[in-house]
């Protein structure tokens, strides 16, 4: 476990240090990246530009920017270069409301995979199998923010029946609220994953069914719930759950950046749309470390879910 | 060659309650886009109490099956059971479900050839055998734990109290099938069902697994049916055999009349292939020519009519099952008259073969 533990955060290191690399390549490298000329706003002299230069730190070398923003970055003092906020501050603002979106959007995809994914597994080619199968191709093909838009425009906007989109916190308005507004965006994200995964546990579910230990379940005498969800399932369930420990780390890393802007949730998605679209590294550099984070983080805790789920892996 | 030494049960002393399993006729055929498998046709066994009956034949000749089928595990969307199997006057195949599950286990326990797939992976070996008990028994969780490592201790595996704890991937594959044992005999069945149950095993670990299976039975009287390819084993173990070919059974009887005295042209086959344990090996091993009929196209009349070398014009229809006058008990399907079969059966050197029995052939050939 400590071995593991070890490799794991070696592994972190190494991936934060490559996304970083990355992203600051790119921001250096794309045309109309100079931050000082944008940060100068519209008509500036030389010297304006010069002066923000110095001031910013951008005269010195790359190597030296890029030293100075992780450092930053890890100190919670990276400004915004268009709004000059803290970045760290903006980001804790917009988590609980990325949080919460990865809270009920994880939920929806893993009981309606697993729901529809049985129901196909168990009733082959029957016309429940069929119906979930087409929904699900419906489902993987549907861009998120057509779904999204269409749910905030006709559910929302125009009938009235859910919140056209925005966020309320727990203790602004109660569980029930905060959950009533984060209903449509979650589903929206879910649909996409509901699809593949309930098409994943499928073909797992029916090859575990055929295996000699179910077989073994049934001469016990056990009851087909048992044989089915002790011994068919529980085997079945390990791809489904790494597909799904990977897409919650991204949902969490701001990845639902559509969905967070279709519905006006204002996350860290939302934020890291906002700040890539204004070329505004910082924000963007911060989001993007957080997402990696979570990526390594959801990785390992899949590794250890995965060992308990079956034991002749070992950490 | 074993002579039967189960204990006769205390209070089964008449012949009809000492009669466990009866099928008749039984028949499975499994749906395909080719039209029916006719996996199973028209069987016939019967097994009494603590006997041994051994069931041979080729691979796909239905075993397996049958064996399944006692249990209900063939049964699925579109497969066709048809004929009687009884066990202790119930009804296997009209059984529900539910009836089926209460025997399954507990009055009927099954071992598969593979211990290395049979065992979930996931689940320790010791909540598997609980499991088990549980299903059948209103007992506790530590009562069920106490008999399962008692049970693993009965089967022969070492400091049962730790091991029971362990996962399957920690045993070797003799030690899984005696796990396998131990859950099959765990509930006390009437009777045992193994399906080739060492064919996947080391030669020493084989002997080992089929004598704790000897020795089980004769302690508790139970039947039972072993399913193997392998008939030094039969002769070790059986006190009746039945022969199959092509989803049907071809001979039926008392293993040392089988061997001394087979009847159906295909067991001659299947005797002469076994390498003699004692005396000078022969140069070769007769096999039988051919294989074995597609259960999807099987043909009209005997079904070992294609590979048969002493097939006459009566073999285009099926022969019946038929006892012998002078021999209680000892079946076989086969229109060769009875003089004829032991004529035809010894062969040039006096070994009992079918191939290269070339004076045997042209006789009827004309
Ligand atoms: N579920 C099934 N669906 C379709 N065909 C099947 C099914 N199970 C068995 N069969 C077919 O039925 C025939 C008999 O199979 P069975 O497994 O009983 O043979 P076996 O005598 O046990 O052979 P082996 O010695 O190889 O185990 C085979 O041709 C097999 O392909
Ligand atoms: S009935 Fe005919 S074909 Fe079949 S085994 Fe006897 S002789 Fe051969
Ligand atoms: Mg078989």
């Amino acid at each position: 476990m400590i071995g593991f533990i070890i490799r794991r955060l070696a592994s972190m290191v190494l991936v934060l240090f490559a996304v970083s690399v990355l992203v600051f390549a790119i921001f250096n490298i794309i045309p109309g990246g100079d931050p000082a000329v944008r940060m100068a706003g519209k008509n500036p002299t030389d010297v304006q530009i010069e002066a923000i230069r110095k001031e910013w730190g951008f005269d010195k070398p790359v190597t030296t920017q890029y030293a100075k923003m992780i450092e930053k970055t890890f100190d919670g003092q990276l400004i915004s270069y268009s709004n000059r906020e803290n970045v760290l501050e903006r980001i804790k603002e917009g988590l609980p409301r990325t949080l919460s979106l990865t809270f009920w959007s994880s939920l929806f995809m893993l009981v309606g995979g697993i729901a529809l994914g049985m129901l196909s597994a168990l009733r082959p080619n029957s016309f429940a199998d069929r119906t979930i199968n087409a929904i699900a191709v419906v489902g993987i093909s549907l861009p998120v923010f057509w779904i999204g838009g269409l749910m905030s425009y006709y559910l929302g906007s125009k009938a009235g029946i859910i919140p056209a989109g925005g966020y309320v916190s727990i203790s602004e308005g109660g569980v029930l609220d905060w959950f009533w507004h984060l209903l449509a965006p979650s589903l929206a994200i879910s649909f996409l994953f509901i699809g593949i995964y309930s098409r994943v546990l499928r073909g797992d579910l029916l090859d575990a069914l055929r295996a000699d230990y179910v077989r073994t379940a049934e001469a016990k005498g056990l009851s087909k719930r048992r044989v089915v969800v002790r011994h068919a399932l529980r085997n079945a369930l390990i791809p489904m759950i790494t597909l799904w420990g990977l897409d919650v780390a991204i949902t969490l890393g701001g990845g639902a950046v559509l969905t967070e802007t279709v519905f006006d949730l204002d996350g860290v998605g939302a934020y890291l749309a906002d700040s890539t679209r204004s070329l505004d590294v910082p924000p963007v550099m911060a989001i993007t470390l957080l997402g990696a984070i979570a990526v390594v983080v959801m990785n390992a805790i899949i590794d250890i879910l995965y060992a308990y789920l079956d034991p002749r892996i070992r950490l | 060659m074993t002579a039967p030494t189960a204990p006769t049960p205390a209070g089964a002393p008449d012949a009809a309650s000492d009669l466990l399993l009866d099928i008749d006729g039984l028949g499975v055929a499994f749906p395909s886009e080719r039209g029916p498998i006719h996996a199973v046709r028209d069987v016939r066994l019967t097994l009494r109490r603590g006997e041994v009956l051994a069931v041979v034949g080729e691979s796909g000749s239905g075993k397996s099956v049958t064996a399944l089928t006692l249990l209900g595990l063939t049964r699925g969307r579109g497969t066709a059971i048809t004929g009687k199997a009884e066990f202790d006057g119930i009804d296997l195949i009209g059984a529900s479900d539910s009836q089926l599950r209460r025997i399954r286990g507990k009055r009927i326990a099954m071992v598969f050839q593979d211990p290395m797939s049979s065992l979930n992976p996931v689940l320790r070996i010791g909540h598997q055998i609980a499991e088990q008990i549980r299903a059948h028994e209103g007992v506790g969780k530590a009562e069920a734990r106490k008999r399962t490592i008692d049970a693993l201790t009965e089967v022969g595996i070492p400091r049962a109290a730790e091991r029971v704890d362990a996962y399957p991937h920690e045993f070797s594959g003799g030690m899984r099938q005696r796990v396998m044992i131990a859950m099959a005999l765990v509930c006390g069945p009437e009777l045992l069902i193994a399906d080739e149950p060492t064919t996947a095993l080391d030669v020493t670990v084989q002997a080992q697994i089929l004598d704790l299976i000897l020795r089980l039975r004769d302690e508790r009287g139970m039947s039972v049916m072993l399913v193997t390819h392998d008939l030094g084993v039969v002769a070790e173990t059986a006190d009746q055999v039945a022969v199959m070919y092509g989803g049907r059974i071809v001979e039926q009887a008392p293993c040392d009349e089988l061997f001394a005295d087979p009847r159906h042209p295909y067991s001659w086959g299947l005797i002469g292939s076994i390498p003699p344990l004692t005396g000078a090996k022969p140069e070769y091993l007769p096999t039988i020519a051919g294989t074995p009929p597609s259960p999807l196209a099987l043909p009209a009349g005997c079904p070992f009519r294609a590979r048969c070398p002493h097939e006459f014009e009566q073999c285009a229809e099926v022969p019946p099952l038929a006892e012998t006058a002078g021999a209680p008990g000892h079946l076989d399907r086969c229109w060769l008259p009875i003089d004829e079969k032991r004529i035809r059966r010894a062969g040039a050197d006096g070994r009992i073969g079918l191939l290269h029995d070339a004076e045997a052939t042209t006789e009827e050939s004309a």
